[in-house]
C-alpha cells in the first residue's frame, strides 16, 4: 500500500508547488503582457493611418466575443475632433500556410492609408517577406478593388509567392469592401 | 564533486548535444533559419536546462524512481511556461520569432535526457554546469547552423546586409532541406577534423 500512496502523495506535492509558483508568475507578469500587446497594436494602428489627435472607437472585436465578419476581426473608427477621418481594419485571410493577419488603414474618402501584415506562418524568405516595406508600402494610395498584376490589379506580387501576395490583396478588398458595404466612406 | 571546466568543456565539446549526442533535432532543424533565431532558441533552452537541472537533481532523493518521468515533466514544463511568460512580458520581439517553439521545450530530449543521465545521479552545482555546458553547446550549435544558412539564403548574418545585391539568394537554405545539409555538412566536417586529430 505504502508504495503506491508515497510516490503519488510525492508528486501531488510536486505538481501543487509548481501550480502554485506558475499562478504566481502568471499573475505579475499579466499586465506587462497585456501592455505589449496594446503597444504593438497601437504602433500598427499608427503606422496603418497616421494623424494628429485620433480618437479610436471599437466598432467588432472577435477578441471582445463579437462574431467575425468574413475573415474581418476587428473594425476600430478614427475621428479627429469629432470628424470621421478614417478605419482601421483587420482581416484574417487565407495565406500559403493559415491566415494572414493584415491590417489596412483607410481614409474616409476610403482610400488605403498604409496597410501592415500583423501576424503570419508564411514560408520564411518567400511569403514571409509581405512584412517588408517593398511589399506592403505599394498598397497605400490604392482604393476600389485591390488585385495582384497578375490578377489584372497593380500590386506587384512577391517573387515565388502569389498566394501570399493574393491574401493580403484580399485582405485588403476585403476592408474596403466593409466601409462600401456599410456606409462609413463617403 | 567534478571539475566544473571538465563538465562544462564536456557539454559544448566533447559531447555537443547537436553534433555529437544528436538530441533536440526538432528545434535544430526548425528555428534556425537565421542566427538570431538559433541564439534566440539556443539561450532560452539553456536558461531551462540550467533550472531544471539544479531542481531535479535537488529533489533525486525525495523523488520516488517510478514517478520520476512524470516529475521531470513537470519540472521542466513549468520553468518553460515562466520563461514564456517572462518572454512575453519583456521580449515581445524574441518572443514572436519564436513562438511557437517555446513550448516545445518541453518536449526537447536534451533536456529530459539530461535530467535523467546526469541531474538525477549528480550533485547541484554540478547539475548546473552540465546545464552550462550541454546549453551553450547547443546555442553554438544553432548559432552555427543558423549563420550558414542566414548567409547563403539570404545573403545577410545577423539580418545585416553583407553581401552585395547581385548575390544570389538560394531559398532552399532558409527552408527545411537547408537545415539537413548544413546539419550533415557540419557534423561530417566535425567528424572529419576529430579522426584526423585521433590519427595524428
Amino acid at each position: 500500500m505504502n508504495e503506491i500512496i508515497k510516490p503519488s502523495a510525492i508528486l501531488l506535492i510536486i505538481t501543487a508547488v509548481a501550480a502554485m509558483l506558475l499562478g504566481v508568475v502568471s499573475e505579475t507578469t499579466k499586465e506587462a503582457i497585456a501592455a505589449q500587446s496594446a503597444k504593438t497594436e497601437q504602433a500598427a494602428m499608427e503606422a496603418v493611418l497616421p494623424g494628429e489627435g485620433l480618437e479610436f472607437e471599437t466598432l467588432l472585436d472577435t477578441a471582445n466575443g463579437d462574431a467575425p465578419d468574413g475573415t474581418i476581426s476587428k473594425v476600430s473608427k478614427a475621428t479627429a475632433n469629432g470628424e470621421l477621418f478614417g478605419y482601421v481594419i483587420t482581416t484574417n485571410p487565407s495565406g500559403f500556410s493559415g491566415a494572414v493577419v493584415t491590417m489596412v488603414g483607410i481614409d474616409a474618402e476610403g482610400v488605403i492609408t498604409g496597410l501592415r501584415v500583423l501576424s503570419h506562418a508564411e514560408t520564411p524568405g518567400l511569403g514571409a517577406l509581405a512584412t517588408d516595406p517593398s511589399f506592403y508600402e505599394q498598397f497605400a494610395g490604392k482604393s476600389g478593388k485591390v488585385a495582384v498584376t497578375k490578377d489584372g490589379g497593380e500590386i506587384q506580387a512577391i517573387t515565388s509567392a502569389t498566394i501570399t501576395s493574393r491574401a493580403v490583396s484580399s485582405g485588403a478588398t476585403e476592408a474596403l469592401d466593409w466601409i462600401a458595404a456599410n456606409g462609413g466612406a463617403n | 564533486m567534478g571539475n566544473p571546466i571538465k563538465i562544462i568543456k564536456n557539454g559544448i565539446i566533447d559531447e555537443n548535444p547537436t553534433f555529437v549526442q544528436v538530441i533536440g533535432m526538432c528545434p535544430t532543424l526548425a528555428v534556425t533559419s537565421s542566427a538570431i533565431n538559433g541564439i534566440g532558441m539556443g539561450l532560452s533552452t539553456a536558461a531551462v536546462l540550467i533550472c531544471s537541472n539544479i531542481f531535479i537533481s535537488l529533489l533525486r532523493k525525495v523523488i520516488p524512481d517510478k514517478v520520476r518521468i512524470p516529475s521531470f515533466i513537470v519540472v521542466i514544463a513549468t520553468f518553460v511556461t515562466i520563461i514564456q511568460f517572462m518572454l512575453q512580458a519583456y521580449l515581445p520581439a524574441l518572443n514572436d520569432s519564436l513562438g511557437l517553439y517555446i513550448p516545445l521545450i518541453v518536449v526537447n530530449c536534451i533536456i529530459l535526457g539530461r535530467a535523467e543521465g546526469f541531474a538525477s545521479k549528480n550533485s547541484p552545482l554540478d547539475s548546473a554546469f552540465d546545464g552550462i555546458g550541454n546549453g551553450l553547446g547547443f546555442t553554438i550549435a544553432l548559432a552555427a547552423i543558423g549563420l550558414v544558412r542566414e548567409f547563403i539564403g539570404s545573403g545577410t548574418l545577423f539580418s545585416y546586409p553583407v553581401m552585395p545585391e547581385a548575390f544570389p539568394h538560394t531559398l532552399l537554405f532558409v527552408m527545411a532541406p537547408g537545415a539537413f545539409f548544413t546539419l550533415g555538412c557540419m557534423m561530417a566536417l566535425l567528424n572529419h577534423l576529430k579522426n584526423k586529430k585521433k590519427s595524428a
